[in-house]
């Protein structure tokens, strides 16, 4: 076996290389702020010493120092040392730490100045040690000096260290090469801190910037879902936070017994805000509180409950579409998933195995499709909101309209055979109503058996589908007799109305995949109504046949019609209209 | 001479399914609903055949085509006796088959040994919460686990 010969590293070369792996100024800042979370503080301040005091500050190149402050545990000398070492060791890393390869501290600071100073104690006396990229570039060697401590630092200390434990990271020297200026640094990290650190902050750890505290942000809002259920995404009008999937656990990998939870939620749609507060702009501020925008939409990877990845699209599982800007994920992992997750060494980006990718993008695939169809709705009932509901135009219109008596050519049936046949409707539909109302509990997921007790509202929403006075011919509902189409309705009040099927694939078809055709959906609505209407005009004047004859044949082919409709949406889903109009923009 | 008792999943003229295909050799589970009037069997060919679904998605998962899948069993779970699970508008069908597919994906690494399902819906379904659905789907869902083991 050959011996291996040593080969010569140049520590300015390796740490220039490594300074430039990708930073920003607050991912740099975030991963100095994990050591101050290892080490169990309770509270962490940045300070951002400007360059010219009286400069605003949104000037850009214009930071002097970034001193970070936390009460932790601290170090002796030897371990402030072995801190300062390049890949420093892993033995030092308790479970569940948020410290990866050792290489965090240095990295970050020299990816935004030259002089990194770290002072520390953890009781015993602080220590301070000074290195210079710049010293290190020059000599090759990777080397800190010890100096004492100055009188910035005994301040520093006398104000946030009074205990005499914790360490101070000052990163000076800063680049002046388009380096951010504070205002921006101090928006991003308001709400970077606030997400990144959200578990770490709402078990009291307390993290500020020139002493302000920064508060938790979940990027989920699980608080508001959990108030407000789960989301159906036909009926949610945009207006709050709902859940998706709650917190479920999926195995990435079984033989290894690696897990991961899923969480996710939908959260609300700007524009409903527009239209329902009038002149107010309140879905700007609903942008800005729920961080909806085109950066921030995708699954938030929580590593031992840091975040590592900010709205991750996850190699495609979430698509670059403004129809997903709602959709909010969570996936929690421990460092025992790090091999599923990639994650690199600014804890910035992770890019996921082939197991755990398909995994992930199976368990969520449904959601993605819910979020989608949540927001298009959403947008639906924002444009009903604004252009008035077509349903009830179709209404609205039959107010005025009356019905042929009858048609040219047929016999007027006797007065007693018109009696007859509107007792034996009236009895028949005396008794569909009591299903109607059992196949409306059973669609709110209610127990359907004992209808005994049924109030006059629940009898009103049973039959129109809602409970609105402007609708009173054609109703839209979620439950028809034998899951046709359409089926009339009669009684004493109402008159003759029809019951449509608006989850059947036809009404789908029509409402749905035509939104944006008012006029095709008015159409719909009154031919659904005169089909309705020709049936009972055969039930009251047409005496060839029996009255159970007529039904028996006029049911059949409503369901045969029903199927047929259904059918050609299936087969030509992608041919059919919207396709051949251009509508002027 | 192969046998092949195929006596109680060829009737779908008046009951409609949900079928579960496994092979825990290769640990996948295709799930499936059908009103196919000779049943799941019926259906089954437009699975295997040159364009089939099951295929191009076990082809995905393997690199192998589904004839070299030994173990294949099919599970057949008849719906309720209704025209809702019956018709041609398939939204009742769709629903309970998706939230079967849902809760069993969320099994698959409980279950030894475990699987990955391999089917899923583009469309979310739109009578998830349907009672009836649901207790249907959380049936079969029941039997399913109850019986894994042993298959």
């Amino acid at each position: 076996m050959s011996v291996p010969i040593p080969l010569e590293i140049d520590a300015g070369r390796l740490l220039f290389g490594l300074s430039r792996i990708g930073y920003t100024t607050s991912s740099a800042i975030c991963d100095i702020i994990d050591n101050s979370i290892r080490a169990e503080s309770e509270n962490i301040e940045l300070l951002i010493i400007k360059d010219r005091k009286d400069f605003s500050d949104n000037k850009k190149n214009n930071v002097k120092e970034y001193i970070i402050v936390d009460d932790g545990n601290g170090m002796d000398r030897d371990g402030l040392l072995e801190a300062l070492k390049l890949g420093s060791s892993d033995q030092e890393y308790e479970e569940h730490s948020l410290s990866k390869f050792g290489l965090g501290l240095k990295a970050a600071a020299f990816s935004q100045g030259d002089i990194l100073e770290i002072i520390s104690s953890n009781g015993s006396g602080f220590n301070k040690f000074h290195i210079s990229l710049t010293n290190i570039i020059l000599t090759k060697k990777y080397a800190a000096d010890e100096i004492p401590l100055n009188e910035s630092d005994n301040s520093i200390i006398e104000k946030h260290l009074k205990e005499q434990k914790g360490t101070i990271i000052r990163i000076s020297a800063i680049r002046k090469n388009n380096h951010p200026s504070v205002s921006n640094t101090l928006s991003e990290l308001n709400t970077k801190i606030g997400v990144i650190y959200y578990h770490f902050i709402s078990k009291n750890v307390k993290i500020s910037i020139g002493g302000r505290l920064i508060p938790g942000i979940d990027p989920l809002f699980s608080v508001e879902a959990d108030k407000n259920g789960n989301l159906d995404e036909n009926e949610w009008d945009g207006t709050e936070v709902r859940w998706i999937e709650k917190k479920k656990s999926v195995t990435l990998d079984d033989e290894l017994e690696i897990t991961a939870t899923i969480e996710i939620t939908q959260l609300p749609y700007p524009p409903i805000f527009r239209i329902k507060h009038l002149g107010e702009a309140k879905d700007v501020e609903i942008r800005k509180k729920y961080l909806i925008e085109a950066g921030n939409y995708g699954f938030y990877v929580y590593r031992n409950e840091r975040l590592i990845s900010w709205a991750s699209h996850l190699n495609g599982i979430i698509p670059y579409d403004q129809d997903f800007y709602a959709f909010r994920g969570k996936i929690s992992i421990n460092d025992n998933a790090d091999d599923f997750f990639n994650i690199d060494v600014k804890k910035s980006t992770l890019t996921l195995s082939e197991e755990a990718w398909r995994v992930i993008s199976d368990v969520t695939r449904e959601a993605r499709a819910k979020s989608k169809n949540a927001w298009l709705n959403a947008g639906r009932i924002r444009r009903e909101i604004i252009n008035k509901d077509p349903n009830e135009i179709a209404n609205k219109l039959l107010n005025e309209y009356e019905q042929i008596e009858i048609l040219p050519g047929d016999d007027l049936p006797t007065e007693a055979e018109a009696e007859k046949r509107i007792e034996l409707i009236t009895s028949d539909m005396a008794a569909k109503v009591r299903l109607i109302v059992k196949m409306m509990r059973e669609d709110k997921g209610e127990n359907g058996d004992d209808i005994t007790d049924v109030s006059i509202e629940e009898k009103e929403e049973a039959i129109k589908g809602e409970i609105n006075p402007q609708l009173s011919k054609i109703f839209r509902v979620s439950s028809v007799t034998d899951n046709l189409l359409w089926e009339p309705y009669y009684d004493t009040d109402l008159g003759n109305c029809v019951r449509i099927n608006k989850l059947h694939r036809f009404a789908l078809y029509i409402y749905e995949n035509n939104a944006s055709n008012q006029d095709m959906q008015i159409t719909f609505d009154l031919l659904m109504l005169q089909l309705s209407d020709a049936e009972f005009y055969a039930y009251k004047n047409i005496n060839d046949f029996d009255y159970e004859q007529i039904k028996s044949i006029l049911w059949n082919f409503r369901r045969i019609a029903s199927e047929f409709l259904a059918h050609m949406v299936r087969k030509l889903e992608n041919e059919l209209p919207p396709n051949y109009t251009s509508y002027a923009e | 001479m192969i046998i092949s008792r195929i006596y109680n999943v060829h009737n779908g003229v008046d009951t409609a399914y949900v079928y579960i295909w496994i092979s825990k050799k290769f640990k996948l589970v295709y799930i499936g609903m059908t009103n196919n009037s000779v049943g799941p069997i019926g259906r089954a060919e437009g699975h295997f055949n040159s364009r089939g679904t099951f295929r191009k998605r076990f082809l995905e998962e393997t690199g192998l085509g589904i004839e070299k899948a030994f173990d294949m069993i099919l599970l057949s779970f008849p719906l309720p006796k209704k025209r809702e699970y019956t018709g041609v508008e398939s939204s009742y069908r769709e629903s309970v088959e998706y939230l079967v597919m849902k809760e069993l994906q969320l099994q698959r690494g409980i279950l030894v040994p475990n699987y990955d399902v391999v089917s899923w819906h583009d469309r979310y379904p739109r009578r998830t919460g349907n009672l009836e659905v649901i207790r249907t789907a959380t049936s079969i869902v029941k039997s399913f686990v109850s019986g894994y083991n042993s298959l």
